[in-house]
């Protein structure tokens, strides 16, 4: 009997070893419109106030995205979190291996560089988070795609 | 009174031993593997630690560290114009002599554009394989044929460029803001750095960075050894096959969303990459440190962020070498 529990202890101590590796997040995703149309390939940064890895995705076709953090994980770090969204990009691909051609910046600042939106990310629960902007503002020009 | 003779194992003992064993070859396997990229890994950190020291001798002779990109200056039709192609020599080339590849070296004829074929060999001496420019866990080609840099030879590393993402235009001079292209190595039009120009200290700052293949899928991830041009006398493009930025997340790929992948340092090690610093020590950072990807705004903002927005991150301040902001993070 005694032997028995010692190998079941062993066995959940070689269990411990396993599991993902970096700091606890929560799912985020959502959908980006620009004056009620739905965004396009456009990249959405979410950047934790409290600090740490930011977590990122590409908006689909119809603005949708999913948020994603590292070594294959989704989601980001639980809390407040700035979001800055942006079209400047080279071209590539999606994962179906369609073209995406590549872009200048079309994001007012006020989403951008000087974002002030924020969302505050909750943990244990699918996060849901639209932002519907507004085109107007001045963009920042002088980045090219290369 | 009848006294058992142990003659041999019951059946529960047997088990028993045989579970432990079990267990015991469950425990090592894993740690085999494990003990294969570990291996790997120490060998990629020797060869980032001879690129290291490489660029400390090429300091030593010149004062200055090589530039990361020829790729502007003089080389049109009237000889004449900054603004005309560049030769489009990278950092690799300028430290071929420190790294005992002297005889190839000196086969390049530096007058002429890397890529040219026609009249020299250079375009040819392109396609030489170097074991120090390879990560044995990146999956990459030893040769590969994109637009820019026809065939030329692949590389795992690149130099880190700024650590704000992008270039601006192609006036010779369009790089030359020092708060915008902040990093080590910058385009020529810039001006080179020297050790005593990494003010912000040469452990907290990043030299040469880890890149990895299938950062995207058309494989536009196109780190070089020698340098790239697009046309024989007009360089375009390419800088991003010898230098990396510090915007985006380390191993954030396409598929994941990152916009510019082949601008985005990365390695097949689990967890994170490596990185040469300024001192020539070699370091592994996780993917998880402290970053902001903070985009350019202008020069009032450089290294700053107002409005209550997160700070710019450690990741970043390992690649501006003057930002004159503390980098906490253990090595």
């Amino acid at each position: 009997m005694t032997r028995c529990i010692g190998l079941l202890s062993l066995f959940l101590l070689v269990l411990c070893g396993c599991g993902p590796g970096g700091p606890e997040i929560a799912s985020v995703k959502g959908r980006v419109t620009m004056d009620d149309k739905p965004l396009e390939y456009a990249t959405v940064v979410f950047v934790p106030t409290s600090g740490g890895r930011p977590a990122a995705a590409r908006t689909d076709k119809d603005g949708n995205y999913v948020l994603n953090f590292s070594g294959g994980r989704q989601g980001t770090i639980p809390g407040m979190n700035r979001v800055r969204i942006t079209t400047l990009r080279d071209p590539g691909q999606d994962d179906q291996g369609n073209p995406i051609p590549g872009s200048k910046e079309t994001i007012p600042m006020e989403y951008n560089q000087r974002s002030k939106l924020e969302f505050n990310v909750e943990q244990g629960k699918e996060n849901i988070a639209d932002f519907a902007l507004k085109s107007g503002g001045r963009v920042q020009s002088g980045n090219d795609g290369y | 009174m009848q006294i058992r003779k142990a003659k041999g194992f019951t059946l529960v003992e047997l088990l028993v031993v045989i579970a432990i064993i079990g267990i015991l070859v469950g425990l090592l396997l894993p740690a085999v593997q494990a003990a294969r990229e570990a291996a790997r890994r120490m060998q990629c950190s020797n060869n980032l630690k001879q690129l290291g020291l490489a660029l400390h001798n090429y300091e030593s002779a010149f004062k200055k560290f090589p530039y990361g990109h020829h790729y502007r200056g003089y080389h049109g039709p009237t000889q004449n114009n900054p603004s005309d192609g560049g030769m489009g020599y990278g950092w690799g080339y300028s430290i071929l002599p420190y790294i005992e590849q002297n005889a190839l070296y000196s086969q390049f004829q530096s007058t002429y554009v890397i890529m040219e074929q026609t009249v020299t060999k250079n375009g040819l001496l392109c396609q030489t394989t170097l074991p120090a420019f390879s990560c044995p866990s990146d999956t990459k080609p030893l040769n590969f044929n994109d637009g820019a840099i026809p065939n030329s030879a692949t590389s795992s590393y690149q130099g880190a460029s700024s650590s704000y993402n992008g270039y601006t235009g192609n006036a010779f001079s369009a790089q030359a803001n020092e708060l915008r292209w902040n990093g080590m190595f910058e385009r020529n039009g810039r001006g080179n750095y020297g050790l005593k120009d990494l003010r912000d200290g040469t452990s907290n700052q990043v030299v040469v960075c880890e890149t990895r293949w299938d950062m995207d899928n058309n494989r536009r991830n196109r780190a070089r050894i020698f340098g790239a041009s697009d046309q024989l006398t007009y360089t375009t493009g390419a800088s991003n096959a010898l230098m990396v930025q510090g915007e985006w997340p380390m191993n954030w790929t396409q598929p994941e969303g990152n916009p510019q992948p082949h601008r985005t340092a990365a390695s097949f090690h689990t967890g994170g990459a490596q990185f040469v610093f300024g001192d020539g020590s070699v370091h592994f950072l996780s993917e998880n440190i402290d970053h902001t990807s903070t985009p350019w705004i202008d020069n009032a903002h450089a290294y700053l962020q107002g409005d209550g927005m997160p700070f710019y991150g450690t990741y970043q301040r390992l690649f501006s070498v003057y930002d004159g902001q503390t980098v906490n993070i253990e090595l």
